[in-house]
Protein backbone atom coordinates (compact mmCIF):
# COMPACT_ATOMS: atom_id res chain seq x y z
CA UNK A 1 0.00 0.00 0.00
CA UNK A 2 2.93 2.30 1.15
CA UNK A 3 4.61 1.52 -2.29
CA UNK A 4 1.22 3.03 -4.16
CA UNK A 5 1.55 5.88 -2.11
CA UNK A 6 5.01 6.58 -2.91
CA UNK A 7 3.96 5.96 -6.42
CA UNK A 8 0.70 8.59 -6.42
CA UNK A 9 3.47 10.89 -4.26
CA UNK A 10 6.06 10.97 -6.26
CA UNK A 11 4.10 11.54 -9.57
CA UNK A 12 2.15 14.23 -8.52
CA UNK A 13 5.64 15.66 -7.23
CA UNK A 14 6.83 14.85 -11.26
CA UNK A 15 3.72 16.56 -12.64
CA UNK A 16 3.91 19.80 -10.31
CA UNK A 17 8.00 19.56 -10.97
CA UNK A 18 6.64 19.30 -15.28
CA UNK A 19 4.24 22.20 -14.83
CA UNK A 20 6.87 24.40 -12.93
CA UNK A 21 9.18 24.07 -15.95
CA UNK A 22 6.88 24.59 -18.08
CA UNK A 23 5.50 27.62 -16.02
CA UNK A 24 8.84 28.84 -15.48
CA UNK A 25 9.67 29.02 -19.36
CA UNK A 26 6.08 30.94 -20.32
CA UNK A 27 6.94 33.50 -17.77
CA UNK A 28 10.20 33.61 -19.27
CA UNK A 29 8.87 34.23 -22.70
CA UNK A 30 6.83 37.21 -21.25
CA UNK A 31 9.51 38.67 -19.38
CA UNK A 32 11.40 38.44 -23.21
CA UNK A 33 8.78 39.92 -24.60
CA UNK A 34 8.95 42.64 -22.19
CA UNK A 35 12.53 43.27 -22.47
CA UNK A 36 12.36 43.19 -25.91
CA UNK A 37 9.52 45.53 -26.43
CA UNK A 38 11.73 48.18 -23.93
CA UNK A 39 14.56 47.71 -25.28
CA UNK A 40 13.33 48.28 -28.76
CA UNK A 41 11.68 51.63 -27.52
CA UNK A 42 14.69 52.38 -25.65
CA UNK A 43 17.08 51.74 -29.16
CA UNK A 44 14.41 54.19 -30.70
CA UNK A 45 15.27 56.60 -28.15
CA UNK A 46 18.96 56.36 -28.37
CA UNK A 47 19.03 56.87 -31.58
CA UNK A 48 16.47 59.51 -31.66
CA UNK A 49 18.90 61.62 -29.17
CA UNK A 50 21.97 61.11 -31.03
CA UNK A 51 20.34 62.58 -34.10
CA UNK A 52 19.18 65.66 -32.16
CA UNK A 53 23.29 65.44 -30.55
CA UNK A 54 24.36 65.59 -33.68
CA UNK A 55 22.04 68.34 -35.01
CA UNK A 56 23.24 70.53 -32.33
CA UNK A 57 26.46 70.19 -32.56
CA UNK A 58 26.27 70.69 -36.59
CA UNK A 59 24.18 74.14 -35.33
CA UNK A 60 27.82 75.12 -32.90
CA UNK A 61 29.99 73.74 -35.97
CA UNK A 62 29.03 74.41 -39.22
CA UNK A 63 31.92 72.59 -40.49
CA UNK A 64 31.36 69.32 -37.83
CA UNK A 65 31.85 66.39 -40.14
CA UNK A 66 32.33 62.56 -39.50
CA UNK A 67 33.22 60.56 -42.67
CA UNK A 68 33.96 57.44 -40.80
CA UNK A 69 31.95 56.02 -38.21
CA UNK A 70 32.65 56.37 -34.98
CA UNK A 71 31.11 54.66 -31.74
CA UNK A 72 29.69 56.64 -28.13
CA UNK A 73 27.77 55.58 -25.31
CA UNK A 74 24.47 56.99 -24.77
CA UNK A 75 22.07 56.58 -22.04
CA UNK A 76 23.21 52.90 -21.50
CA UNK A 77 23.39 51.92 -24.81
CA UNK A 78 25.66 51.87 -27.83
CA UNK A 79 25.41 54.53 -30.90
CA UNK A 80 27.86 54.55 -34.01
CA UNK A 81 27.12 57.46 -36.38
CA UNK A 82 28.76 59.07 -38.97
CA UNK A 83 28.18 62.85 -40.66
CA UNK A 84 28.61 63.37 -44.21
CA UNK A 85 28.10 65.30 -47.32
CA UNK A 86 26.11 64.11 -49.76
CA UNK A 87 23.36 64.61 -52.69
CA UNK A 88 20.22 63.63 -52.47
CA UNK A 89 16.59 64.36 -53.77
CA UNK A 90 18.53 66.85 -56.41
CA UNK A 91 19.88 68.74 -53.19
CA UNK A 92 23.18 68.95 -51.60
CA UNK A 93 22.57 67.79 -47.88
CA UNK A 94 23.97 66.49 -44.91
CA UNK A 95 23.23 62.73 -44.54
CA UNK A 96 23.62 62.13 -40.63
CA UNK A 97 23.80 57.92 -39.82
CA UNK A 98 23.35 56.76 -36.16
CA UNK A 99 22.70 53.08 -35.64
CA UNK A 100 21.74 52.54 -31.65
CA UNK A 101 22.02 49.10 -30.10
CA UNK A 102 20.26 48.58 -26.57
CA UNK A 103 19.50 44.86 -25.61
CA UNK A 104 19.26 42.87 -28.54
CA UNK A 105 17.27 45.70 -30.06
CA UNK A 106 19.35 47.58 -32.99
CA UNK A 107 17.84 50.79 -34.40
CA UNK A 108 18.73 52.98 -37.88
CA UNK A 109 17.62 56.32 -38.53
CA UNK A 110 19.08 58.34 -41.68
CA UNK A 111 18.83 62.04 -41.58
CA UNK A 112 19.24 64.01 -44.10
CA UNK A 113 19.72 67.81 -43.44
CA UNK A 114 20.32 71.18 -44.98
CA UNK A 115 23.89 72.49 -45.26
CA UNK A 116 23.67 75.02 -42.40
CA UNK A 117 25.76 77.68 -44.80
CA UNK A 118 22.39 77.89 -46.43
CA UNK A 119 20.75 81.31 -46.57
CA UNK A 120 17.93 81.99 -44.47
CA UNK A 121 15.55 85.22 -43.97
CA UNK A 122 16.80 86.71 -40.59
CA UNK A 123 13.36 86.78 -37.90
CA UNK A 124 13.50 90.66 -37.51
CA UNK A 125 12.81 91.16 -41.14
CA UNK A 126 9.26 91.32 -40.90
CA UNK A 127 8.35 93.59 -43.93
CA UNK A 128 9.48 94.85 -46.97
CA UNK A 129 10.46 97.71 -45.51
CA UNK A 130 11.56 97.28 -41.51
CA UNK A 131 12.09 99.61 -38.90
CA UNK A 132 12.23 100.81 -34.94
CA UNK A 133 10.89 103.66 -35.90
CA UNK A 134 8.65 106.13 -38.17
CA UNK A 135 8.95 105.50 -41.61
CA UNK A 136 6.17 108.05 -42.63
CA UNK A 137 8.39 109.96 -44.41
CA UNK A 138 10.86 107.72 -45.41
CA UNK A 139 9.34 105.34 -47.81
CA UNK A 140 8.17 108.31 -49.55
CA UNK A 141 5.91 107.60 -52.67
CA UNK A 142 7.49 104.11 -53.80
CA UNK A 143 6.25 101.15 -54.49
CA UNK A 144 6.55 98.63 -51.78
CA UNK A 145 5.69 95.07 -51.64
CA UNK A 146 6.16 92.87 -49.06
CA UNK A 147 4.64 89.77 -51.16
CA UNK A 148 7.41 87.24 -51.73
CA UNK A 149 8.88 87.27 -54.93
CA UNK A 150 11.39 85.07 -56.51
CA UNK A 151 14.36 86.67 -58.31
CA UNK A 152 12.88 86.67 -61.67
CA UNK A 153 10.20 88.92 -59.90
CA UNK A 154 7.51 86.00 -60.16
CA UNK A 155 5.07 86.00 -57.11
CA UNK A 156 5.22 83.56 -54.61
CA UNK A 157 2.05 82.81 -52.93
CA UNK A 158 1.79 83.02 -48.92
CA UNK A 159 4.88 83.44 -48.14
CA UNK A 160 5.37 87.07 -47.99
CA UNK A 161 5.77 89.72 -45.13
CA UNK A 162 3.99 92.84 -44.30
CA UNK A 163 4.96 95.87 -46.52
CA UNK A 164 5.54 97.93 -43.92
CA UNK A 165 6.56 96.76 -40.37
CA UNK A 166 7.51 99.83 -37.75
CA UNK A 167 7.05 100.45 -34.25
CA UNK A 168 5.30 103.86 -34.41
CA UNK A 169 2.28 104.65 -35.74
CA UNK A 170 2.41 105.16 -39.88
CA UNK A 171 0.84 107.16 -41.93
CA UNK A 172 1.28 106.76 -45.21
CA UNK A 173 1.61 110.22 -46.07
CA UNK A 174 3.36 110.04 -49.61
CA UNK A 175 0.75 108.38 -51.11
CA UNK A 176 2.85 105.00 -51.70
CA UNK A 177 1.54 101.87 -53.05
CA UNK A 178 1.99 99.39 -50.73
CA UNK A 179 0.76 95.94 -50.86
CA UNK A 180 2.29 92.47 -48.60
CA UNK A 181 1.08 89.22 -47.26
CA UNK A 182 -0.35 88.80 -43.65
CA UNK A 183 -1.46 85.70 -42.03
CA UNK A 184 -0.56 83.97 -45.39
CA UNK A 185 -3.19 85.76 -47.26
CA UNK A 186 -1.18 88.24 -50.39
CA UNK A 187 -2.68 91.75 -50.89
CA UNK A 188 -1.45 93.75 -54.49
CA UNK A 189 -0.16 97.25 -54.14
CA UNK A 190 -2.73 99.98 -53.58
CA UNK A 191 -3.18 103.41 -52.50
CA UNK A 192 -4.44 103.80 -50.09
CA UNK A 193 -3.18 100.62 -48.63
CA UNK A 194 -5.19 97.78 -46.93
CA UNK A 195 -4.69 98.07 -43.24
CA UNK A 196 -3.19 94.12 -43.18
CA UNK A 197 -0.22 94.98 -45.08
CA UNK A 198 0.99 97.64 -42.12
CA UNK A 199 2.36 96.19 -38.90
CA UNK A 200 2.68 99.60 -36.67
CA UNK A 201 2.91 99.66 -33.26
CA UNK A 202 4.70 96.68 -33.13
CA UNK A 203 6.13 95.73 -29.58
CA UNK A 204 10.13 94.70 -30.40
CA UNK A 205 10.08 94.52 -26.25
CA UNK A 206 14.10 95.69 -26.48
CA UNK A 207 14.48 93.01 -29.52
CA UNK A 208 14.97 95.30 -32.34
CA UNK A 209 18.68 94.44 -33.46
CA UNK A 210 21.61 97.60 -33.03
CA UNK A 211 23.68 96.31 -35.06
CA UNK A 212 23.89 94.47 -38.64
CA UNK A 213 25.67 91.70 -37.00
CA UNK A 214 22.24 91.50 -34.24
CA UNK A 215 20.27 91.31 -37.73
CA UNK A 216 21.75 88.18 -38.53
CA UNK A 217 22.62 86.58 -34.84
CA UNK A 218 26.36 87.08 -35.09
CA UNK A 219 28.29 88.28 -32.68
CA UNK A 220 29.40 91.74 -33.14
CA UNK A 221 32.03 92.62 -35.97
CA UNK A 222 31.48 89.57 -37.59
CA UNK A 223 30.23 91.25 -40.75
CA UNK A 224 32.88 94.13 -40.32
CA UNK A 225 35.53 91.08 -40.88
CA UNK A 226 33.58 89.25 -43.79
CA UNK A 227 33.50 92.62 -45.76
CA UNK A 228 37.25 92.63 -44.99
CA UNK A 229 37.33 89.28 -45.81
CA UNK A 230 37.27 90.09 -49.85
CA UNK A 231 35.31 86.74 -50.51
CA UNK A 232 32.89 86.67 -52.57
CA UNK A 233 33.26 90.76 -54.07
CA UNK A 234 33.12 91.57 -50.32
CA UNK A 235 34.06 95.25 -49.75
CA UNK A 236 34.63 97.57 -46.09
CA UNK A 237 35.09 101.10 -46.57
CA UNK A 238 35.96 103.33 -43.42
CA UNK A 239 34.82 107.16 -43.74
CA UNK A 240 35.69 106.83 -47.49
CA UNK A 241 36.37 110.29 -48.98
CA UNK A 242 33.63 112.25 -51.68
CA UNK A 243 33.64 112.96 -55.02
CA UNK A 244 31.08 115.50 -54.70
CA UNK A 245 28.13 114.37 -52.58
CA UNK A 246 28.64 110.58 -53.75
CA UNK A 247 31.57 107.94 -52.14
CA UNK A 248 33.97 106.66 -53.87
CA UNK A 249 36.04 103.78 -53.27
CA UNK A 250 33.60 101.34 -54.02
CA UNK A 251 34.29 98.29 -56.49
CA UNK A 252 30.98 97.76 -59.04
CA UNK A 253 28.73 95.83 -58.93
CA UNK A 254 28.86 95.11 -55.13
CA UNK A 255 28.59 91.62 -53.89
CA UNK A 256 29.14 89.37 -50.54
CA UNK A 257 28.80 91.77 -47.96
CA UNK A 258 29.59 95.45 -48.66
CA UNK A 259 30.21 97.25 -45.10
CA UNK A 260 30.72 100.98 -45.02
CA UNK A 261 31.12 102.39 -41.96
CA UNK A 262 31.28 106.18 -41.21
CA UNK A 263 31.90 107.79 -37.88
CA UNK A 264 32.78 111.30 -39.60
CA UNK A 265 29.78 112.29 -38.77
CA UNK A 266 29.49 113.34 -42.41
CA UNK A 267 25.90 112.90 -44.72
CA UNK A 268 26.92 110.55 -47.71
CA UNK A 269 25.17 109.10 -50.70
CA UNK A 270 25.54 106.37 -52.90
CA UNK A 271 25.27 106.27 -56.06
CA UNK A 272 25.38 102.25 -57.39
CA UNK A 273 27.04 101.79 -60.65
CA UNK A 274 26.82 98.98 -62.97
CA UNK A 275 24.16 96.26 -63.00
CA UNK A 276 24.38 92.94 -60.77
CA UNK A 277 24.55 95.16 -57.59
CA UNK A 278 24.08 92.33 -55.10
CA UNK A 279 24.30 90.87 -51.24
CA UNK A 280 24.45 93.02 -48.31
CA UNK A 281 24.98 96.90 -48.03
CA UNK A 282 25.45 97.93 -45.09
CA UNK A 283 25.90 101.85 -44.37
CA UNK A 284 26.46 101.79 -40.15
CA UNK A 285 28.45 103.07 -36.98
CA UNK A 286 28.16 101.39 -33.56
CA UNK A 287 25.76 104.83 -32.59
CA UNK A 288 23.46 104.18 -34.85
CA UNK A 289 23.98 107.56 -36.01
CA UNK A 290 25.91 107.62 -39.87
CA UNK A 291 23.22 109.38 -42.17
CA UNK A 292 22.97 108.87 -45.49
CA UNK A 293 20.99 111.19 -47.34
CA UNK A 294 20.57 109.19 -50.91
CA UNK A 295 20.65 106.01 -52.01
CA UNK A 296 20.94 106.28 -55.78
CA UNK A 297 22.21 105.06 -59.12
CA UNK A 298 23.91 106.11 -61.98
CA UNK A 299 21.49 106.08 -65.21
CA UNK A 300 23.96 105.74 -67.71
CA UNK A 301 25.28 102.37 -67.00
CA UNK A 302 23.11 100.68 -64.57
CA UNK A 303 19.74 99.32 -63.81
CA UNK A 304 19.57 100.44 -60.41
CA UNK A 305 18.53 97.24 -58.80
CA UNK A 306 19.96 96.01 -55.86
CA UNK A 307 19.27 92.48 -55.32
CA UNK A 308 19.71 91.44 -51.19
CA UNK A 309 19.61 93.61 -48.57
CA UNK A 310 19.99 97.04 -47.83
CA UNK A 311 20.69 97.93 -44.08
CA UNK A 312 21.38 101.34 -42.86
CA UNK A 313 21.11 103.32 -39.44
CA UNK A 314 19.43 106.78 -41.47
CA UNK A 315 18.73 107.08 -44.93
CA UNK A 316 16.58 109.01 -47.31
CA UNK A 317 16.06 109.29 -50.86
CA UNK A 318 15.75 106.03 -51.72
CA UNK A 319 16.15 106.10 -55.61
CA UNK A 320 16.98 102.47 -56.42
CA UNK A 321 15.22 99.20 -57.07
CA UNK A 322 15.07 96.55 -54.22
CA UNK A 323 14.44 93.33 -54.62
CA UNK A 324 14.69 91.59 -50.99
CA UNK A 325 14.30 93.86 -48.47
CA UNK A 326 15.35 97.07 -46.12
CA UNK A 327 16.22 97.37 -42.66
CA UNK A 328 16.63 100.76 -40.80
CA UNK A 329 18.55 100.71 -37.42
CA UNK A 330 18.35 104.06 -36.36
CA UNK A 331 15.77 105.20 -33.68
CA UNK A 332 15.25 108.60 -35.62
CA UNK A 333 14.31 108.31 -39.20
CA UNK A 334 13.23 111.40 -41.01
CA UNK A 335 9.95 112.96 -39.72
CA UNK A 336 10.12 115.90 -41.66
CA UNK A 337 11.28 116.18 -45.32
CA UNK A 338 9.56 114.37 -47.57
CA UNK A 339 10.84 112.93 -51.09
CA UNK A 340 8.17 113.16 -53.62
CA UNK A 341 9.49 111.73 -57.24
CA UNK A 342 10.38 108.40 -56.14
CA UNK A 343 7.60 106.87 -57.97
CA UNK A 344 9.79 104.91 -60.43
CA UNK A 345 11.14 102.82 -57.27
CA UNK A 346 10.14 100.03 -55.65
CA UNK A 347 11.75 97.35 -52.72
CA UNK A 348 9.90 93.90 -53.13
CA UNK A 349 10.14 92.03 -50.80
CA UNK A 350 12.22 88.52 -51.59
CA UNK A 351 13.26 85.77 -49.18
CA UNK A 352 15.22 83.99 -51.80
CA UNK A 353 17.00 87.58 -52.57
CA UNK A 354 17.47 87.84 -48.83
CA UNK A 355 18.57 84.04 -48.65
CA UNK A 356 21.15 84.16 -50.87
CA UNK A 357 23.01 87.22 -49.61
CA UNK A 358 22.43 85.92 -45.75
CA UNK A 359 24.56 82.17 -47.85
CA UNK A 360 27.30 84.31 -48.77
CA UNK A 361 27.48 85.70 -45.20
CA UNK A 362 27.10 82.15 -44.06
CA UNK A 363 30.06 80.95 -46.42
CA UNK A 364 32.18 83.88 -45.42
CA UNK A 365 31.83 83.64 -41.59
CA UNK A 366 30.70 79.72 -41.16
CA UNK A 367 28.03 81.01 -39.08
CA UNK A 368 24.27 80.19 -39.69
CA UNK A 369 22.04 83.23 -37.94
CA UNK A 370 20.20 83.47 -34.95
CA UNK A 371 17.11 81.56 -36.22
CA UNK A 372 15.03 79.44 -34.32
CA UNK A 373 15.89 77.32 -31.09
CA UNK A 374 18.92 74.77 -30.10
CA UNK A 375 22.28 75.92 -28.59
CA UNK A 376 22.99 79.36 -29.80
CA UNK A 377 19.56 79.94 -30.86
CA UNK A 378 20.75 78.29 -34.30
CA UNK A 379 18.49 75.29 -36.11
CA UNK A 380 19.94 73.19 -38.88
CA UNK A 381 16.87 72.63 -40.95
CA UNK A 382 15.64 69.08 -41.56
CA UNK A 383 14.79 67.64 -44.88
CA UNK A 384 14.15 63.90 -44.59
CA UNK A 385 14.16 61.42 -41.69
CA UNK A 386 14.14 57.59 -42.44
CA UNK A 387 13.39 55.61 -39.07
CA UNK B 1 -4.48 -2.05 17.44
CA UNK B 2 -1.83 0.07 17.35
CA UNK B 3 -0.61 -1.71 14.54
CA UNK B 4 -4.45 -0.61 12.77
CA UNK B 5 -4.57 3.57 14.00
CA UNK B 6 -1.25 3.39 12.22
CA UNK B 7 -2.95 1.83 8.72
CA UNK B 8 -5.63 4.63 9.30
CA UNK B 9 -3.40 7.55 9.79
CA UNK B 10 -1.21 6.48 7.07
CA UNK B 11 -4.18 6.48 5.07
CA UNK B 12 -5.70 10.22 6.45
CA UNK B 13 -1.97 11.73 5.55
CA UNK B 14 -1.17 10.32 2.45
CA UNK B 15 -4.93 11.42 1.49
CA UNK B 16 -4.06 15.01 2.36
CA UNK B 17 -0.50 15.16 1.27
CA UNK B 18 -2.07 13.44 -2.31
CA UNK B 19 -5.30 15.86 -2.21
CA UNK B 20 -2.56 18.75 -1.86
CA UNK B 21 -0.50 17.49 -4.07
CA UNK B 22 -3.69 17.23 -6.49
CA UNK B 23 -4.76 20.91 -5.75
CA UNK B 24 -1.10 22.34 -6.07
CA UNK B 25 -1.14 20.73 -9.20
CA UNK B 26 -4.32 22.02 -10.64
CA UNK B 27 -3.68 25.55 -9.97
CA UNK B 28 -0.44 25.77 -11.23
CA UNK B 29 -1.70 24.00 -14.51
CA UNK B 30 -4.44 26.61 -14.42
CA UNK B 31 -1.96 29.28 -13.74
CA UNK B 32 0.07 28.42 -16.80
CA UNK B 33 -1.99 28.13 -18.83
CA UNK B 34 -3.32 31.66 -18.03
CA UNK B 35 -0.03 33.00 -18.29
CA UNK B 36 0.67 31.00 -21.25
CA UNK B 37 -2.53 32.30 -23.19
CA UNK B 38 -1.52 36.17 -21.93
CA UNK B 39 1.92 36.15 -23.45
CA UNK B 40 1.03 34.54 -26.67
CA UNK B 41 -1.41 37.62 -26.65
CA UNK B 42 1.40 39.93 -25.58
CA UNK B 43 3.83 38.59 -28.36
CA UNK B 44 1.17 39.05 -31.34
CA UNK B 45 0.53 42.66 -29.91
CA UNK B 46 4.35 43.57 -29.56
CA UNK B 47 5.01 42.12 -33.52
CA UNK B 48 2.36 44.38 -34.34
CA UNK B 49 3.28 47.49 -32.75
CA UNK B 50 6.69 46.90 -34.01
CA UNK B 51 4.90 46.78 -37.54
CA UNK B 52 2.99 49.71 -36.86
CA UNK B 53 5.67 51.30 -35.74
CA UNK B 54 8.20 50.59 -38.49
CA UNK B 55 5.11 52.13 -40.76
CA UNK B 56 4.35 55.24 -39.18
CA UNK B 57 7.74 56.68 -38.31
CA UNK B 58 8.09 56.46 -42.38
CA UNK B 59 5.09 58.32 -43.14
CA UNK B 60 5.84 61.19 -45.50
CA UNK B 61 9.35 59.91 -46.04
CA UNK B 62 10.61 61.59 -49.44
CA UNK B 63 6.69 62.46 -49.89
CA UNK B 64 6.55 66.00 -51.14
CA UNK B 65 2.95 66.37 -52.19
CA UNK B 66 -0.60 64.37 -49.91
CA UNK B 67 1.52 62.44 -47.08
CA UNK B 68 -1.93 61.35 -45.38
CA UNK B 69 -4.54 60.33 -48.28
CA UNK B 70 -7.44 58.70 -45.35
CA UNK B 71 -7.11 59.77 -41.87
CA UNK B 72 -10.46 58.20 -39.71
CA UNK B 73 -10.85 56.52 -36.23
CA UNK B 74 -10.47 53.16 -37.45
CA UNK B 75 -8.36 53.41 -40.73
CA UNK B 76 -5.53 55.70 -42.56
CA UNK B 77 -3.87 55.21 -45.68
CA UNK B 78 -0.68 57.57 -45.90
CA UNK B 79 2.35 57.32 -48.41
CA UNK B 80 6.05 57.02 -47.45
CA UNK B 81 9.31 55.38 -49.11
CA UNK B 82 9.53 52.78 -46.87
CA UNK B 83 12.09 50.87 -48.32
CA UNK B 84 13.81 53.80 -49.38
CA UNK B 85 14.43 52.78 -53.27
CA UNK B 86 13.05 56.24 -54.30
CA UNK B 87 9.30 54.82 -54.83
CA UNK B 88 6.46 56.05 -52.71
CA UNK B 89 4.61 53.82 -51.52
CA UNK B 90 1.04 53.49 -49.90
CA UNK B 91 0.37 51.96 -46.54
CA UNK B 92 -3.49 51.34 -45.92
CA UNK B 93 -4.53 49.76 -42.69
CA UNK B 94 -8.50 49.45 -42.03
CA UNK B 95 -10.24 47.58 -39.29
CA UNK B 96 -12.34 44.96 -40.70
CA UNK B 97 -15.73 43.05 -39.58
CA UNK B 98 -16.47 40.74 -36.85
CA UNK B 99 -18.33 38.71 -39.48
CA UNK B 100 -14.66 38.94 -41.31
CA UNK B 101 -13.53 36.43 -38.91
CA UNK B 102 -15.23 33.66 -38.58
CA UNK B 103 -12.57 31.28 -37.88
CA UNK B 104 -11.80 31.93 -34.24
CA UNK B 105 -14.46 31.33 -31.43
CA UNK B 106 -13.89 34.87 -29.70
CA UNK B 107 -16.83 36.81 -30.98
CA UNK B 108 -14.99 40.42 -30.76
CA UNK B 109 -11.91 39.68 -33.01
CA UNK B 110 -11.74 41.01 -36.61
CA UNK B 111 -9.50 41.63 -38.63
CA UNK B 112 -6.72 44.27 -39.36
CA UNK B 113 -6.05 44.95 -42.88
CA UNK B 114 -2.94 46.15 -44.04
CA UNK B 115 -2.34 46.92 -47.58
CA UNK B 116 0.83 48.20 -49.24
CA UNK B 117 0.70 49.95 -52.88
CA UNK B 118 -3.17 48.49 -52.97
CA UNK B 119 -1.81 45.12 -53.81
CA UNK B 120 -3.51 41.98 -52.83
CA UNK B 121 -0.26 40.10 -53.02
CA UNK B 122 0.97 42.56 -50.20
CA UNK B 123 -1.90 42.59 -48.08
CA UNK B 124 -1.98 41.03 -44.64
CA UNK B 125 -4.46 41.03 -41.24
CA UNK B 126 -3.91 40.63 -37.99
CA UNK B 127 -7.06 39.71 -35.41
CA UNK B 128 -7.62 42.66 -33.36
CA UNK B 129 -10.53 43.46 -31.06
CA UNK B 130 -9.78 47.11 -31.13
CA UNK B 131 -7.74 49.39 -33.63
CA UNK B 132 -8.47 53.04 -32.38
CA UNK B 133 -6.69 56.52 -34.45
CA UNK B 134 -6.86 59.55 -32.95
CA UNK B 135 -4.74 63.34 -34.87
CA UNK B 136 -3.11 65.90 -33.49
CA UNK B 137 -2.16 68.79 -34.62
CA UNK B 138 1.63 70.43 -33.65
CA UNK B 139 0.26 71.89 -30.30
CA UNK B 140 -0.83 68.87 -29.97
CA UNK B 141 -4.82 69.82 -30.04
CA UNK B 142 -6.96 66.81 -31.00
CA UNK B 143 -7.64 67.06 -34.64
CA UNK B 144 -12.44 66.19 -34.95
CA UNK B 145 -12.47 63.24 -37.51
CA UNK B 146 -14.79 65.45 -39.28
CA UNK B 147 -11.93 68.03 -40.15
CA UNK B 148 -9.87 65.57 -41.89
CA UNK B 149 -11.80 64.44 -45.03
CA UNK B 150 -10.36 67.38 -46.19
CA UNK B 151 -6.75 67.44 -47.85
CA UNK B 152 -5.69 71.04 -45.78
CA UNK B 153 -7.52 69.44 -42.64
CA UNK B 154 -5.30 66.49 -43.33
CA UNK B 155 -2.11 68.39 -43.72
CA UNK B 156 -2.40 69.45 -39.98
CA UNK B 157 -1.75 66.03 -38.42
CA UNK B 158 1.52 66.21 -36.74
CA UNK B 159 1.10 63.39 -34.33
CA UNK B 160 -0.91 59.65 -34.12
CA UNK B 161 -2.20 57.95 -31.43
CA UNK B 162 -3.14 54.56 -31.97
CA UNK B 163 -4.54 51.88 -29.47
CA UNK B 164 -5.04 48.44 -30.54
CA UNK B 165 -6.14 45.88 -28.20
CA UNK B 166 -6.13 42.18 -29.22
CA UNK B 167 -7.74 39.09 -26.83
CA UNK B 168 -6.79 35.43 -27.39
CA UNK B 169 -8.83 33.57 -30.02
CA UNK B 170 -9.76 30.95 -27.80
CA UNK B 171 -11.80 31.16 -23.95
CA UNK B 172 -9.63 29.97 -21.13
CA UNK B 173 -11.90 29.79 -17.58
CA UNK B 174 -14.76 31.67 -19.35
CA UNK B 175 -12.36 34.37 -20.26
CA UNK B 176 -10.72 35.84 -23.52
CA UNK B 177 -6.95 37.09 -22.72
CA UNK B 178 -6.33 40.50 -23.47
CA UNK B 179 -3.42 42.73 -24.31
CA UNK B 180 -3.47 46.40 -24.93
CA UNK B 181 -1.12 48.87 -26.69
CA UNK B 182 -1.38 52.54 -26.83
CA UNK B 183 1.86 54.95 -28.58
CA UNK B 184 1.28 58.21 -29.83
CA UNK B 185 3.67 58.68 -32.51
CA UNK B 186 5.11 61.55 -34.48
CA UNK B 187 6.21 61.36 -37.57
CA UNK B 188 9.22 63.52 -38.37
CA UNK B 189 8.49 63.75 -41.66
CA UNK B 190 5.36 65.51 -40.99
CA UNK B 191 6.17 68.70 -40.76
Amino acid sequence: MARYIMIIVLGGMFTFGVNNITQNSVVNQGTKNSVDNYSFSRSHDIAGSMVDIILMRLSNDLKYRVNSEEPEYLYGGEVTYSVEDTFFENDSLIKITVVAEYGDATKTIITYADKPTNGWVPPVIRGAWTANANLNNTISDMFIDGRDHDLNLNLLPTTGKFGVSTSTAFTNVENAAIGGTNNFVDYPMTFPEVAEVIEENYNWDGGFPESPDAILGYPEGTLKTAALSGEYGSQYLLNPPLSGKYLVGLTYPISGVTYIEITNGKDYEIELQQNGNSGILVFHNDDRTSRVKGVKFDKDNSDGLLTGLLVTDYSFHHHIDILGGVLQLSPNLETSKSCSGNKDHWVYYSSESISNATEIAAQITGLSGNVGYGFGKKRVNVNYVYE
Amino acid sequence: MSYLLDIVGSFIIAGMVIMILLAVNINNSASSSVILFTTIEQRKIKDLSELIEYDLYKLGYRIPDEKIAIADSTEIKFYADINDNDLADSIHYYLGEITDLSSTTNPNDRPLHRQRNDQNSLHSQIPVVDFQLSYFDSIGNSLDYSSLTSSAGRDLIKSIKIKITVESDEMYDEKYRTSEWKKKISPKNLR
